[in-house]
Protein backbone atom coordinates (compact mmCIF):
# COMPACT_ATOMS: atom_id res chain seq x y z
CA UNK A 1 0.00 0.00 0.00
CA UNK A 2 2.67 2.46 0.84
CA UNK A 3 4.30 1.84 -2.26
CA UNK A 4 1.16 2.69 -4.40
CA UNK A 5 1.05 5.89 -2.38
CA UNK A 6 4.84 6.64 -3.38
CA UNK A 7 4.04 6.26 -7.26
CA UNK A 8 0.69 7.85 -7.58
CA UNK A 9 2.14 10.57 -9.89
CA UNK A 10 -0.45 12.92 -8.49
CA UNK A 11 0.15 12.82 -4.87
CA UNK A 12 2.51 15.39 -4.67
CA UNK A 13 0.22 18.24 -5.71
CA UNK A 14 -1.92 17.27 -2.67
CA UNK A 15 -2.07 20.32 -0.42
CA UNK A 16 -1.31 19.64 3.20
CA UNK A 17 -3.50 22.60 6.05
CA UNK A 18 -1.27 23.65 8.52
CA UNK A 19 -2.93 26.08 10.23
CA UNK A 20 -7.05 26.69 9.79
CA UNK A 21 -7.77 30.16 9.53
CA UNK A 22 -11.47 31.50 7.75
CA UNK A 23 -12.62 35.07 6.88
CA UNK A 24 -15.67 35.76 6.62
CA UNK A 25 -16.77 31.93 5.57
CA UNK A 26 -13.47 32.23 3.40
CA UNK A 27 -11.45 29.00 3.82
CA UNK A 28 -7.88 31.04 3.76
CA UNK A 29 -6.13 28.03 5.72
CA UNK A 30 -2.00 28.53 5.72
CA UNK A 31 -0.94 25.60 4.03
CA UNK A 32 2.02 23.62 2.65
CA UNK A 33 2.02 26.18 -0.68
CA UNK A 34 1.76 29.19 1.59
CA UNK A 35 4.64 27.83 3.23
CA UNK A 36 6.88 27.03 0.19
CA UNK A 37 5.93 30.50 -1.33
CA UNK A 38 7.30 32.21 1.71
CA UNK A 39 9.98 30.04 1.66
CA UNK A 40 10.19 31.58 -2.10
CA UNK A 41 9.97 35.23 -1.09
CA UNK A 42 12.26 34.87 1.55
CA UNK A 43 15.36 32.98 -0.70
CA UNK A 44 14.67 35.20 -3.19
CA UNK A 45 15.29 38.64 -0.86
CA UNK A 46 17.71 36.82 0.62
CA UNK A 47 20.25 36.27 -2.16
CA UNK A 48 19.10 39.94 -3.53
CA UNK A 49 19.93 41.01 -0.42
CA UNK A 50 23.29 39.12 -0.28
CA UNK A 51 24.06 40.14 -3.89
CA UNK A 52 24.00 44.19 -3.31
CA UNK A 53 25.36 43.99 0.40
CA UNK A 54 28.58 45.36 -0.26
CA UNK A 55 28.82 46.73 -3.95
CA UNK A 56 31.69 47.19 -5.63
CA UNK A 57 33.09 48.63 -9.14
CA UNK A 58 34.58 44.38 -10.23
CA UNK A 59 31.20 42.70 -8.98
CA UNK A 60 31.78 39.44 -6.56
CA UNK A 61 30.27 36.30 -7.94
CA UNK A 62 26.81 37.00 -6.16
CA UNK A 63 26.78 40.97 -7.53
CA UNK A 64 26.97 39.68 -11.02
CA UNK A 65 24.14 37.33 -10.94
CA UNK A 66 21.85 39.70 -9.46
CA UNK A 67 23.03 42.42 -11.96
CA UNK A 68 22.26 39.86 -14.55
CA UNK A 69 18.68 39.49 -13.34
CA UNK A 70 18.00 43.08 -13.34
CA UNK A 71 19.78 43.90 -16.68
CA UNK A 72 17.83 40.59 -17.94
CA UNK A 73 14.48 41.75 -16.71
CA UNK A 74 15.04 45.99 -17.20
CA UNK A 75 15.84 45.00 -20.77
CA UNK A 76 13.04 42.97 -21.73
CA UNK A 77 10.98 45.79 -20.38
CA UNK A 78 12.32 48.37 -22.21
CA UNK A 79 12.20 46.38 -25.43
CA UNK A 80 8.61 45.31 -25.11
CA UNK A 81 7.32 48.59 -23.20
CA UNK A 82 9.55 51.29 -23.57
CA UNK A 83 11.34 53.66 -21.95
CA UNK A 84 8.36 54.61 -19.75
CA UNK A 85 7.75 51.12 -19.08
CA UNK A 86 10.48 51.31 -16.26
CA UNK A 87 8.03 52.28 -13.68
CA UNK A 88 6.68 49.34 -13.68
CA UNK A 89 9.94 47.16 -13.50
CA UNK A 90 9.71 46.64 -9.79
CA UNK A 91 6.24 44.86 -10.29
CA UNK A 92 7.32 42.91 -13.60
CA UNK A 93 10.92 42.07 -12.00
CA UNK A 94 8.80 40.76 -8.30
CA UNK A 95 6.50 38.27 -10.62
CA UNK A 96 9.86 37.15 -12.56
CA UNK A 97 11.86 35.92 -9.48
CA UNK A 98 8.61 34.92 -7.67
CA UNK A 99 7.61 32.66 -10.62
CA UNK A 100 11.02 31.68 -11.23
CA UNK A 101 11.95 31.06 -7.27
CA UNK A 102 8.42 28.62 -7.14
CA UNK A 103 9.33 26.64 -10.41
CA UNK A 104 12.94 26.01 -9.29
CA UNK A 105 11.91 25.47 -5.68
CA UNK A 106 9.74 22.70 -7.18
CA UNK A 107 12.83 20.88 -8.74
CA UNK A 108 14.21 20.11 -5.34
CA UNK A 109 13.14 16.96 -4.34
CA UNK A 110 10.25 16.38 -1.82
CA UNK A 111 9.68 20.20 -1.91
CA UNK A 112 5.93 21.66 -2.79
CA UNK A 113 5.85 23.77 -6.36
CA UNK A 114 3.46 26.58 -5.76
CA UNK A 115 3.29 27.31 -9.39
CA UNK A 116 2.00 23.80 -9.98
CA UNK A 117 -1.41 25.06 -8.16
CA UNK A 118 -3.68 26.50 -10.38
CA UNK A 119 -4.67 29.32 -7.24
CA UNK A 120 -1.36 30.67 -7.72
CA UNK A 121 -0.98 30.88 -11.43
CA UNK A 122 -4.67 32.76 -11.45
CA UNK A 123 -4.10 34.64 -9.05
CA UNK A 124 -0.80 36.04 -10.49
CA UNK A 125 -2.76 36.08 -13.74
CA UNK A 126 -5.15 38.30 -12.23
CA UNK A 127 -3.35 40.73 -10.83
CA UNK A 128 -1.87 41.13 -14.18
CA UNK A 129 -5.15 41.68 -15.69
CA UNK A 130 -6.34 44.26 -13.34
CA UNK A 131 -3.37 45.86 -12.60
CA UNK A 132 -3.48 46.22 -17.13
CA UNK A 133 -7.36 47.54 -16.77
CA UNK A 134 -6.89 49.91 -13.51
CA UNK A 135 -3.51 51.39 -15.13
CA UNK A 136 -4.75 51.63 -18.93
CA UNK A 137 -8.06 53.75 -17.07
CA UNK A 138 -6.06 56.10 -15.08
CA UNK A 139 -3.08 56.91 -17.94
CA UNK A 140 -5.71 57.22 -20.97
CA UNK A 141 -8.90 57.86 -19.36
CA UNK A 142 -11.69 56.48 -21.76
CA UNK A 143 -9.62 55.84 -24.89
CA UNK A 144 -8.20 52.81 -23.33
CA UNK A 145 -11.41 51.60 -24.90
CA UNK A 146 -9.53 52.29 -28.53
CA UNK A 147 -7.83 48.75 -27.22
CA UNK A 148 -10.91 46.78 -29.01
CA UNK A 149 -11.37 49.15 -31.99
CA UNK A 150 -8.82 47.72 -34.62
CA UNK A 151 -7.46 50.75 -36.78
CA UNK A 152 -7.82 50.74 -40.42
CA UNK A 153 -10.71 49.02 -40.70
CA UNK A 154 -14.56 50.13 -42.32
CA UNK A 155 -17.04 50.22 -40.01
CA UNK A 156 -19.42 47.75 -40.94
CA UNK A 157 -16.56 44.83 -40.09
CA UNK A 158 -16.05 46.75 -36.36
CA UNK A 159 -19.35 45.12 -35.20
CA UNK A 160 -17.89 41.89 -35.92
CA UNK A 161 -14.25 42.88 -34.83
CA UNK A 162 -14.99 44.72 -31.71
CA UNK A 163 -16.81 41.61 -30.14
CA UNK A 164 -13.86 39.20 -30.91
CA UNK A 165 -11.01 41.98 -29.71
CA UNK A 166 -13.36 41.83 -26.19
CA UNK A 167 -13.40 38.03 -25.70
CA UNK A 168 -9.37 37.65 -26.80
CA UNK A 169 -8.53 40.19 -24.14
CA UNK A 170 -10.57 38.31 -21.31
CA UNK A 171 -8.57 34.77 -22.82
CA UNK A 172 -5.41 36.34 -21.16
CA UNK A 173 -5.54 36.08 -17.62
CA UNK A 174 -6.91 32.21 -18.30
CA UNK A 175 -4.10 31.44 -21.08
CA UNK A 176 -1.54 33.07 -18.90
CA UNK A 177 -2.45 30.76 -15.65
CA UNK A 178 -2.86 27.84 -17.80
CA UNK A 179 -0.14 28.12 -19.85
CA UNK A 180 2.59 28.58 -16.50
CA UNK A 181 0.00 26.14 -14.55
CA UNK A 182 0.14 23.74 -17.30
CA UNK A 183 3.71 23.45 -18.45
CA UNK A 184 4.73 22.74 -14.27
CA UNK A 185 1.99 20.00 -13.87
CA UNK A 186 3.02 18.23 -16.62
CA UNK A 187 6.35 18.14 -16.35
CA UNK A 188 6.44 17.28 -12.75
CA UNK A 189 4.17 14.34 -13.74
CA UNK A 190 6.54 13.16 -16.62
CA UNK A 191 9.27 13.34 -14.05
CA UNK A 192 7.45 11.13 -11.43
CA UNK A 193 6.24 8.43 -13.57
CA UNK A 194 9.52 7.61 -15.26
CA UNK A 195 10.97 7.55 -11.68
CA UNK A 196 7.88 5.41 -10.50
CA UNK A 197 8.95 3.14 -13.78
CA UNK A 198 12.52 2.76 -12.72
CA UNK A 199 11.54 1.97 -9.29
CA UNK A 200 8.85 -0.34 -10.23
CA UNK A 201 10.97 -2.42 -12.85
CA UNK A 202 14.15 -2.37 -10.12
CA UNK A 203 11.33 -3.97 -7.97
CA UNK A 204 10.44 -6.85 -9.92
CA UNK A 205 13.83 -8.40 -8.57
CA UNK A 206 13.82 -10.53 -12.18
CA UNK A 207 15.45 -9.73 -15.35
CA UNK A 208 13.15 -7.40 -16.05
CA UNK A 209 15.48 -5.08 -13.67
CA UNK A 210 17.23 -4.47 -16.30
CA UNK A 211 15.08 -2.53 -18.25
CA UNK A 212 15.02 0.23 -15.23
CA UNK A 213 18.20 1.65 -17.11
CA UNK A 214 15.90 3.12 -19.71
CA UNK A 215 13.46 5.15 -17.73
CA UNK A 216 16.18 6.16 -15.44
CA UNK A 217 18.02 7.91 -17.88
CA UNK A 218 14.59 9.04 -19.26
CA UNK A 219 13.92 10.82 -15.86
CA UNK A 220 17.39 12.05 -15.66
CA UNK A 221 17.47 13.66 -19.46
CA UNK A 222 13.51 14.97 -18.31
CA UNK A 223 15.30 16.74 -14.86
CA UNK A 224 17.70 18.86 -17.36
CA UNK A 225 14.81 19.81 -19.62
CA UNK A 226 12.52 20.48 -16.20
CA UNK A 227 15.50 23.14 -15.27
CA UNK A 228 15.37 24.75 -18.85
CA UNK A 229 11.47 25.07 -18.27
CA UNK A 230 11.26 26.44 -15.01
CA UNK A 231 13.60 29.35 -16.65
CA UNK A 232 11.34 29.39 -19.66
CA UNK A 233 7.83 29.09 -18.61
CA UNK A 234 9.30 32.33 -16.00
CA UNK A 235 10.53 34.04 -18.70
CA UNK A 236 7.26 33.36 -20.98
CA UNK A 237 4.90 34.65 -17.62
CA UNK A 238 7.46 37.81 -18.03
CA UNK A 239 7.13 38.54 -21.85
CA UNK A 240 3.27 38.42 -22.00
CA UNK A 241 3.24 40.46 -18.97
CA UNK A 242 5.19 42.68 -20.35
CA UNK A 243 2.92 42.51 -23.33
CA UNK A 244 -0.29 42.83 -21.58
CA UNK A 245 1.30 46.10 -20.47
CA UNK A 246 2.06 47.78 -23.09
CA UNK A 247 -1.33 47.59 -23.88
CA UNK A 248 -2.16 50.10 -21.02
CA UNK A 249 0.67 52.59 -22.58
CA UNK A 250 -0.49 52.08 -26.35
CA UNK A 251 -3.89 51.51 -26.37
CA UNK A 252 -4.27 51.97 -29.87
CA UNK A 253 -2.58 49.45 -32.26
CA UNK B 1 -1.21 28.75 -29.22
CA UNK B 2 -4.02 25.81 -28.41
CA UNK B 3 -4.24 27.17 -25.27
CA UNK B 4 -5.62 30.70 -27.23
CA UNK B 5 -7.81 28.96 -29.46
CA UNK B 6 -9.39 26.20 -26.35
CA UNK B 7 -9.22 29.73 -23.58
CA UNK B 8 -11.52 32.19 -26.55
CA UNK B 9 -13.98 29.12 -26.81
CA UNK B 10 -14.24 29.09 -23.18
CA UNK B 11 -14.50 32.27 -22.43
CA UNK B 12 -17.01 32.98 -25.12
CA UNK B 13 -19.30 30.00 -23.75
CA UNK B 14 -19.00 31.42 -20.18
CA UNK B 15 -19.76 34.90 -21.27
CA UNK B 16 -22.77 33.19 -23.73
CA UNK B 17 -24.20 31.07 -20.61
CA UNK B 18 -23.98 34.31 -17.72
CA UNK B 19 -25.77 36.63 -20.55
CA UNK B 20 -28.40 33.71 -20.52
CA UNK B 21 -28.44 33.99 -16.39
CA UNK B 22 -28.93 37.32 -16.52
CA UNK B 23 -31.26 38.15 -19.76
CA UNK B 24 -33.36 34.82 -19.43
CA UNK B 25 -32.31 34.11 -23.31
CA UNK B 26 -31.76 30.44 -23.17
CA UNK B 27 -29.75 29.80 -25.04
CA UNK B 28 -29.19 31.91 -27.73
CA UNK B 29 -26.95 34.05 -25.57
CA UNK B 30 -25.02 31.07 -25.41
CA UNK B 31 -25.01 30.06 -29.06
CA UNK B 32 -23.99 33.22 -30.01
CA UNK B 33 -20.84 33.94 -27.86
CA UNK B 34 -19.49 30.61 -28.45
CA UNK B 35 -19.89 30.88 -31.90
CA UNK B 36 -18.09 34.66 -31.46
CA UNK B 37 -15.54 32.83 -29.16
CA UNK B 38 -14.36 30.21 -32.19
CA UNK B 39 -14.13 32.79 -33.92
CA UNK B 40 -12.17 35.32 -31.80
CA UNK B 41 -9.59 31.93 -30.99
CA UNK B 42 -8.93 31.39 -34.92
CA UNK B 43 -8.16 34.90 -35.11
CA UNK B 44 -6.27 34.84 -32.03
CA UNK B 45 -3.84 31.63 -33.04
CA UNK B 46 -3.65 32.90 -36.31
CA UNK B 47 -2.16 36.14 -34.98
CA UNK B 48 0.09 34.69 -32.64
CA UNK B 49 1.07 31.83 -35.31
CA UNK B 50 1.75 35.29 -37.38
CA UNK B 51 4.06 36.56 -35.07
CA UNK B 52 6.17 33.14 -34.50
CA UNK B 53 6.54 32.91 -38.54
CA UNK B 54 7.92 36.65 -38.63
CA UNK B 55 10.05 35.89 -35.61
CA UNK B 56 11.44 32.81 -37.10
CA UNK B 57 11.94 34.50 -40.05
CA UNK B 58 13.80 37.12 -38.89
CA UNK B 59 15.82 34.70 -37.04
CA UNK B 60 16.86 32.74 -40.39
CA UNK B 61 17.40 36.10 -42.12
CA UNK B 62 19.45 37.08 -39.05
CA UNK B 63 21.62 34.05 -39.21
CA UNK B 64 21.77 33.51 -42.59
CA UNK B 65 23.43 37.31 -42.79
CA UNK B 66 26.09 36.08 -40.29
CA UNK B 67 24.56 38.35 -37.25
CA UNK B 68 23.96 35.36 -34.97
CA UNK B 69 20.42 34.08 -33.98
CA UNK B 70 18.26 36.92 -32.58
CA UNK B 71 17.85 35.91 -28.74
CA UNK B 72 14.13 35.21 -28.49
CA UNK B 73 12.10 32.46 -26.16
CA UNK B 74 10.23 29.94 -27.58
CA UNK B 75 6.26 30.17 -26.88
CA UNK B 76 5.20 26.52 -27.46
CA UNK B 77 2.12 24.94 -26.06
Amino acid sequence: MMGQMALDPMHQFKVETLREFSIGGFDISFTTASLALMLVVVIVFALLFFAISKPKIVPSRMQSVGELGYEFVANMVRDTIGEEGIKFFPFIFTLFLLVFGCNMLGMIPYFVTPTAQIVVTAALALLVFFTVIVFGFIRNGIGFLKLFVPSGVPLPLLFLLVPLEIISFFVRPLTLSLRLFGNILAGHIVLKLFVGFTVALLGTASFLSVFAIAPFFLALAFTALEFLVAFLQAYIFTVLTCVYLNDAFHPSH
Amino acid sequence: MVLDLIGSILVGLMFGLALDHVLGTEPWGMLALLALGMAAGFRLMLRTAEQQAKRIADETNAASAGAGAAKQGHEDT
